[in-house]
C-alpha cells in the first residue's frame, strides 16, 4: 500500500483504517522471554535452597563479624608480601608471553578466512575451544602433580589457558578485516604471507595489542589464585593466612592485590586508549 | 597490447555478468568504460588481473594469452587503483606505495617490512609524481579521500605497468578531488605511456579525458567509439 492510499482511508474513516496497523508494544517473543527467565530463576533458588530474605536479613550481622576479625589489616611482613605480588605478576607477565607466542599461528589457523583448509580449520577450532574449556586452575592442579609446586605450574597454566582465548580473539578480528587492502595485493600479485603481513596484520594490530593487554590484567589477577593450589606467588600467602586463621594478614593481602590491579587496569586502559 | 575475446562470466548465484565481451587496446590508450551499476564494468577489470578467474574466452595481454601460470608476469606489468582505495589505514603512506612491488620483492625480508634503498626510492619517486611526496610518513588514515587515491596511484605505478586498470576511481570522491585525480591519470597516461582502462559513472569525465569510450550494459557492449562521439552513444546505455 502506497502512502496516497494511506492518506486517503485516513480521511474516510481514520480510526478503523489504522487500527490494523498497530502492532502490542512488547511482542509475543519478548513476553515468553521474560516469563521464561522468571520460570527459571524461580526453579534454580527452590533447586540450590536459597533464601533470599535470610540472605538479605543476616548480612550485615556475617559482613561486621568477618570485618572484625580481619582489621586492622596486619602489614608486618610487607616486604614478603609485596616479593610475592611481583612474583604473582612475574608468572602473569611469562604466561601470557607463552600465551601470545602459542595463539599467533594457531589464530592464523583457526581464522576462516586465511586458514589453508577446512581440516587445518577444524583441528585448530578444536584446540582453541579445549583449552578455552579446561579453567586454569584444573590445568594447574594437574601441572603441580607433574611437575611440583612453584612458579612453573602457574605460569604453563595461564600460557595454556589463556592461549585458547586469544587465539579465538585473534581469529575473530582476522575474519573481520577489510578485505579491501587483501584484494589488492593479491591484484599486484603477492604472495599470500605477504598479504597476512601487509595487509592482515597491520589491521589487527590496535586489537591485538588491547587483547594482550587484557588477558595480561585478566592473567595477573588469576595468578593471585593460583598460588592456592601451589602454583607460587601471592595466592600461596593468601592461603597459608587463611589455613592459619592471620585474617588481619589476610585483609592485607587483599589491599596489596587490590592496589596492584587498581594501578594495572587504570595503566593498560592508558595504554589502550593511546592505540590506534 | 590488450585482446579481449568473447569474455563470458557467470556467477554462482545465476548472474551472468559478462556475455561475450570482445575489444581490442592500443598501448598509450586511455579507454572509460560506462555503464549503469550491475553492468559488468568491475567484472571485466578483475577478469583481466585475475581477481576473477577467467572461465570462458580468452585475454590476450602484450601477444600472451593470460593462463594462471603467466598471471604472476600479468599482474607484475598491471596496475589497480579501486574506488575505496583499499589501502592499509594504520600503515604509512610509503609503506603503502611500497606493498606494490611485493610481487618482485624477497619473500623474506618484505615480511620484515624490509626493503633495498632503491625500493624506498622508487615509492619516494611514486609519491612524488602524485604530489604527496610530503606525507610519505603519514599515516594513510590522516590524508583526505582524494589524497588517500593518490596514494592508491601511487601504489600501482611503483612496478611501473604497461596497463592501469582503474576501478571507479573517483566515485567516492568529491567534484574537485575527483577532477584533480582524472587529471592525474592522464598525466600518468601520457608522460609514461600507460595505457588506462578507467571504469566510470561520470559522462563528462570520460568525454574531457578519454580517447575511446566502451559502453557496457548488461554484460555486453553497446558501443565502442571514440570520446567525442559519446554524446550521440549514451543514450543507448542508459535507455
Amino acid at each position: 500500500m502506497n502512502n496516497k492510499n494511506i492518506f486517503k482511508l485516513t480521511e474516510n474513516n481514520p480510526k478503523e483504517n489504522l487500527e490494523k496497523y498497530l502492532r502490542p508494544q512488547w511482542s509475543w517473543k519478548t513476553i515468553i522471554f521474560i516469563i521464561s527467565t522468571i520460570v527459571l530463576l524461580t526453579v534454580v533458588t527452590i533447586d540450590l535452597e536459597i533464601n533470599f530474605i535470610n540472605l538479605f536479613t543476616d548480612f550485615f550481622k556475617y559482613f561486621a563479624d568477618i570485618l572484625s576479625r580481619m582489621l586492622p589489616p596486619d602489614f608486618s611482613n610487607f616486604n614478603e608480601l609485596v616479593y610475592s605480588m611481583i612474583e604473582t605478576i612475574e608468572i602473569a607477565i611469562l604466561g601470557t608471553f607463552i600465551a601470545i607466542v602459542l595463539s599467533i599461528p594457531l589464530a592464523l589457523l583457526s581464522a576462516k578466512n586465511i586458514a589453508p583448509n577446512i581440516v587445518i580449520f577444524f583441528i585448530a577450532r578444536t584446540i582453541t575451544v579445549f583449552f578455552r574449556a579446561i579453567p586454569e586452575f584444573i590445568i594447574a592442579m594437574i601441572l603441580v602433580i607433574a611437575i611440583g609446586f612453584g612458579a612453573m605450574p602457574g605460569v604453563l597454566a595461564l600460557g595454556i589457558h589463556t592461549m585458547g582465548f586469544l587465539a579465538k580473539f585473534y581469529a575473530e578480528d582476522i575474519e573481520h578485516i577489510n578485505k579491501g587492502p587483501v584484494e589488492a595485493l593479491r591484484s599486484s600479485g603477492a604472495s599470500k604471507r605477504q598479504i597476512i603481513a601487509f595487509a592482515v596484520i597491520p589491521q589487527i594490530i590496535p586489537s591485538f595489542v588491547a587483547n594482550n593487554l587484557y588477558i595480561l590484567d585478566r592473567n595477573i589477577r588469576m595468578a593471585t589464585m593460583l598460588g592456592i593450589v601451589g602454583a607460587g606467588g601471592i595466592g600461596y600467602e593468601l592461603q597459608s593466612a587463611f589455613r592459619m586463621f592471620e585474617y588481619p594478614k589476610v585483609s592485607a593481602i587483599i589491599i596489596i592485590i587490590f592496589i596492584t590491579i587498581y594501578i594495572i587496569d587504570n595503566l593498560s586502559s592508558y595504554i589502550r586508549s593511546k592505540i590506534k | 597490447m590488450l585482446e579481449i575475446n568473447n569474455l563470458r562470466k557467470n556467477f554462482n548465484n545465476g548472474t551472468h555478468a559478462l556475455k561475450g565481451v570482445s575489444f581490442k587496446v592500443k598501448r598509450g590508450e586511455f579507454i572509460s568504460i560506462l555503464g549503469p551499476s550491475g553492468s559488468g564494468k568491475t567484472t571485466l577489470l578483475r577478469s583481466i588481473n585475475g581477481l576473477e578467474p577467467i572461465e570462458n574466452g580468452e585475454v590476450i595481454f602484450n601477444n600472451n594469452k593470460i593462463t594462471k601460470e603467466n598471471l604472476p608476469e600479468v599482474q607484475k606489468k598491471t596496475g589497480m587503483i579501486f574506488q575505496e582505495f583499499n589501502l592499509v589505514n594504520n600503515l604509512s603512506s610509503i609503506n603503502n606505495v611500497l606493498t606494490g612491488l611485493l610481487n618482485s620483492s624477497s619473500k623474506f625480508l618484505s615480511m620484515l617490512y624490509l626493503f633495498t634503498k632503491e625500493q624506498k626510492l622508487e615509492a619516494l619517486q611514486s609519491l612524488k609524481t602524485v604530489g604527496l611526496l610530503e606525507k610519505s610518513y603519514s599515516r594513510v588514515d590522516e590524508l583526505s579521500g582524494g589524497q588517500r587515491q593518490r596514494i592508491g596511484i601511487a601504489r600501482a605505478i611503483i612496478k611501473k605497468p604497461i596497463l592501469l586498470l582503474a576501478d571507479e576511481p573517483v566515485a567516492s570522491l568529491d567534484p574537485k578531488a575527483a577532477l584533480s585525480t582524472m587529471k592525474l591519470l592522464k598525466k600518468i597516461n601520457k608522460d609514461f605511456n600507460i595505457t588506462i582502462l578507467c571504469n566510470l559513472h561520470q559522462t563528462n569525465l570520460a568525454m574531457e579525458f578519454s580517447d575511446r569510450v566502451i559502453g557496457l550494459s548488461d554484460g555486453s557492449i553497446i558501443f565502442d567509439e571514440e570520446a567525442k562521439f559519446l554524446e550521440k552513444n549514451i543514450n543507448k546505455l542508459y535507455s
